[in-house]
C-alpha cells in the first residue's frame, strides 16, 4: 500500500451523485473531490440545496433511493463507494459514524436513551451486558451529560435539546470512530449550547485524533473549528482552502457574497450587499459557470464553459475565471 | 399617520410601551395535578420610540414569542399593561382596536406556515385592504402590485400560490401583506431564521429600507446577534422570562454589562481573520477565553426557574448574594442610559 501512514483518511474524487426519474436524470452533486486528513476537521458549507448533505450520505452509503453515486471514495486508501451493503455495515457505524441535524427525531422516543447507546456499542463490538453498560456510562460522561449513572434512564423527552445531541454523539463515538460527520449539528440548537456542542466535537476530536467532516451554513462556526474549507454551491465545490487562507481573501464571488450577507460591525447602517436572486434548481443551470446568472463579477466568457477548479495560491482552490482579480478582505 | 386620526393619541409618547408584562400558564402535572406554574414573561417593561429598533435578543424559553404575542394584544398579559401611543390596548374599544390591529402588523419565523396555501398572492395581500376598505376595486390590483414592488417582487407572481415560491419569497410576500395597511410598528418574531444566508441579507436591506422610508418602528426579535447589532437602535437582552439588560444597540456590543450577554457574545462564532492568521498560541488563548465566557450547562425550564438571579447556575462571574437576591434592572454607576440586572454592578 502507498503511504498510509500520510495518505489522507477520506479522499473523495469526482463524486458524482444523480437522480434519476421518468424523464431521465438530473445531476444534483457534480465532480466533487476534497480530502481529510487525520484528526482535521473539514469545513463544508453552502447553502441549502448545495449537495452537502448528499455528499455527507454518500461517505455512509445511505442515499436516498433513486439516487446514484459515480466517482471515488477512498476510505484509509481502501475504495468504500457503492460498496456490498454488508461490507459497508461494518464501517458505517464503527469507524465512520455520522450525527445528524435533528436530535429530537434522530432517536426512538420509546427507547431508554442508555438502551440506545448500549445498540450502538453492541453492533459492533462483541460485549458482555456488564460491559456495555459500563461503556455506555463512560461515553454518557465523556461528552459530558452530567450523572451519566442516573441519565441512562431517562428517555428522550427527559432531555433538552442540547443533551440529546450529546446523547447522539455518545452514540456516534461508540465505538471509536476514525470518521464523524457532523450534518448542521447544531442547527436546531440556542447559540450558546451551540458552542458547547461544537467545542465538545473538537475536543473529542483532539483526545482521539478523529477526522471530522462538520457540515454547516454557519462560516462563523467552520471559521472558529476547522482546518480547511470547502465552499458548494449547486452541487460543485467553488471553493476550497485552509481556514485562515479563505476568510482573510476568498477568491471566488459566491464565498465573497456568502461574507457580504452577513452584517458586520462595520456594516451599521449601510445596505447589505446580498447575492441577488436564489438558487436555481438543478435542472435549471445557466451554462458555463453555474453561478454566472447572480455573479456580479460575470462577464460573458463565464457563459461559455464551465470553469475548473483551480489553485490560485499554494492550497487555495477557485473555480472562476477572474480569482485572481478577487481582492475582497474582511 | 391617516389611520390614525380617530385615535386620540399622545405627541412624542412611545409607539408601543409594555409595563411589567407578565404572563404565566398555570397547569397540572400527573395524575393529581400538582399546581405547577410556568413563568413565560415576568415582569417585563420596554418601549419602542417612533422610526427606532428595538432588537430582543434571547434563547429559547426566554420569553420573547410570549411577548410578541402580548405587545401585539394576541394574547391578554396575566398582569401589566401595554400602551400604543399612551393608551392602554386593553381597554380599547372595538373600534380603537381596529385602529391599532391596522397600526401594529406582525411577521412570523415560518414563511411556510403563515401563508394560507389556497389563497394567491394577489388574495393573500388583498384580503386586509379590503378589510380596512384602504382600496376600492378599481385600485386594489394596482395597489397590491405596489405593494409588491417595495418587496422587490414583480406583478406577474400576482395570481400564483404560496407553494410556488421559495422561503425567501414567502417572507417578501408576508411582509407585504403587513406593509399594505400602513402600519405604525412592525413586530418581527425571528423572520430570518428560515432562510439561507444569502435571502436573510435580502430579506434585512428590505426592512431597513422601509424604516427609512416609511419611518416604521421596529420590534425584532432574533436569537441572531449579528443580524440584531445590525437593524437595532436599542436592544433588550432576555433570559427566562426577564430582560437582565437594556442598552443601546452600540454601547451593548462594544461593552456588554451582564454575565449573560457577555457569554451570548462569546457563544456566537465570530468570524475573526486577524487573530486567526497570528502565532497558533495566539488562537489557543481566544479560544480559552471564549471558553471561560460562554455559559455552562443548559438554560433551566421556565417552569422551575432558579431562585436569585435566574443566571446564576451558569454565570461565571457569580458570589454570594447571586442565589439569593433577585437582581433589579436598573442602571449603574458610570453608565447612564443603560439598565442591566445584576449585583456585579449594582448594590444589592
Amino acid at each position: 500500500m502507498p503511504d498510509v501512514i500520510n495518505a489522507p483518511l477520506l479522499e473523495i474524487k469526482d463524486l458524482d451523485i444523480s437522480f434519476t426519474h421518468a424523464k431521465g436524470g438530473v445531476k444534483v452533486v457534480n465532480k466533487v473531490a476534497f480530502s481529510i486528513p487525520r484528526g482535521a476537521i473539514f469545513g463544508l458549507a453552502g447553502e441549502s440545496g448545495s449537495g452537502k448533505s448528499l455528499t455527507a450520505l454518500s461517505i455512509m452509503g445511505i442515499l436516498p433511493g433513486g439516487a446514484r453515486a459515480e466517482g471515488s471514495i477512498k476510505f484509509k486508501g481502501g475504495e468504500i463507494l457503492n460498496l456490498p451493503s454488508e461490507k459497508m455495515r461494518s464501517i458505517r457505524g464503527k469507524e465512520i459514524s455520522m450525527v445528524f441535524q435533528e436530535p429530537m427525531t434522530s432517536l426512538n422516543p420509546v427507547l431508554k436513551i442508555g438502551y440506545q447507546v448500549k445498540e450502538a456499542l453492541l453492533a459492533h463490538l462483541p460485549l458482555s451486558k456488564k460491559e456495555a453498560q459500563d461503556r455506555a456510562v463512560r461515553l454518557l460522561r465523556s461528552v459530558m451529560i452530567p450523572s451519566p449513572e442516573q441519565r441512562i434512564n431517562d428517555y428522550p423527552h427527559q432531555l433538552s435539546g442540547g443533551m440529546r445531541q450529546r446523547v447522539m454523539i455518545a452514540m456516534a463515538i461508540a465505538c471509536d470512530p476514525l470518521l464523524l460527520i457532523a450534518d448542521e449539528p447544531t442547527t436546531a440548537l440556542d447559540v450558546t449550547i451551540e458552542a458547547q456542542i461544537l467545542d465538545l466535537i473538537d475536543t473529542l476530536r483532539a483526545e482521539r485524533d478523529m477526522s471530522v467532516l462538520l457540515i454547516t451554513h454557519d462560516l462563523g462556526a467552520i471559521a472558529r473549528h476547522a482546518r480547511t474549507v470547502g465552499v458548494m454551491y449547486a452541487g460543485r465545490i467553488v471553493e476550497l482552502a485552509p481556514v485562515e487562507e479563505i476568510f482573510a481573501g476568498p477568491k471566488h464571488p459566491y464565498t465573497i457574497g456568502l461574507l457580504e450577507s452577513i452584517p458586520f460591525k462595520n456594516k451599521r447602517g449601510t445596505p447589505l450587499k446580498p447575492i441577488p436572486g436564489s438558487v436555481p434548481p438543478p435542472w435549471g443551470l445557466p451554462p458555463g459557470c453555474k453561478f454566472s446568472d447572480r455573479c456580479s463579477f460575470a462577464i460573458p466568457a463565464c457563459r461559455q464553459e464551465e470553469p475548473a477548479l483551480e489553485e490560485i495560491t499554494a492550497g487555495h482552490f477557485s473555480r472562476c475565471i477572474r480569482a485572481k482579480e478577487m481582492r475582497w478582505t474582511l | 399617520m391617516d389611520s390614525l386620526r380617530s385615535l386620540p393619541l399622545r405627541k412624542g409618547e412611545p409607539v408601543i410601551k409594555a409595563q411589567e408584562l407578565k404572563k404565566f400558564f398555570p397547569f397540572k402535572k400527573g395524575l393529581f395535578g400538582t399546581e405547577l406554574v410556568l413563568k413565560a414573561v415576568d415582569g417585563v417593561s420596554l418601549e419602542v420610540a417612533e422610526n427606532r429598533v428595538l432588537g430582543v435578543v434571547g434563547e429559547s424559553g426566554s420569553g420573547k414569542s410570549t411577548l410578541a404575542r402580548m405587545v401585539t394584544a394576541l394574547d391578554r398579559p396575566t398582569s401589566g399593561d401595554v400602551l400604543f401611543y399612551g393608551k392602554s390596548v386593553f381597554a380599547m374599544d372595538r373600534h380603537e382596536l381596529r385602529q391599532f390591529r391596522r397600526s401594529v402588523q406582525i411577521i412570523f419565523q415560518d414563511p411556510f406556515a403563515s401563508l394560507n396555501p389556497r389563497a394567491t398572492v394577489f388574495d393573500t395581500i388583498a384580503e386586509p385592504l379590503r378589510i380596512h376598505r384602504l382600496a376600492g376595486k378599481n385600485d386594489i390590483e394596482q395597489k397590491v402590485a405596489g405593494l409588491l414592488k417595495d418587496v422587490g417582487l414583480g406583478k406577474e407572481i400576482l395570481r400564483r400560490y404560496p407553494h410556488e415560491f421559495s422561503g425567501g419569497q414567502r417572507q417578501r410576500i408576508c411582509i407585504a401583506r403587513a406593509l399594505a395597511v400602513s402600519p405604525r410598528l412592525i413586530v418581527a418574531d425571528e423572520p430570518l431564521s428560515a432562510l439561507d444566508v444569502s435571502i436573510q441579507a435580502q430579506i434585512l436591506n428590505i426592512l431597513s429600507g422601509l424604516k427609512k422610508r416609511d419611518q416604521l418602528s421596529f420590534l425584532f426579535i432574533s436569537h441572531d446577534l449579528r443580524v440584531v447589532e445590525y437593524l437595532s437602535d436599542e436592544v433588550a437582552v432576555m433570559y427566562l422570562g426577564k430582560v437582565v439588560e437594556r442598552s443601546g444597540a452600540e454601547r451593548l456590543f462594544e461593552k456588554p454589562l451582564h454575565p449573560y450577554t457577555a457569554g451570548l457574545f462569546a457563544s456566537a462564532p465570530a468570524i475573526r481573520t486577524k487573530e486567526m492568521s497570528g502565532a497558533p498560541p495566539e488562537k489557543m488563548k481566544i479560544a480559552e477565553e471564549i471558553k471561560k465566557e460562554a455559559p455552562k450547562g443548559d438554560i433551566p425550564s421556565p417552569i422551575d426557574i432558579p431562585p436569585g438571579c435566574p443566571f446564576h447556575p451558569r454565570c461565571p462571574r457569580r458570589f454570594a448574594p447571586c442565589d439569593k437576591i433577585l437582581p433589579r434592572l436598573m442602571e449603574p454607576a458610570g453608565q447612564p442610559g443603560r439598565l442591566v440586572a445584576c449585583h456585579l454592578w449594582n448594590p444589592y
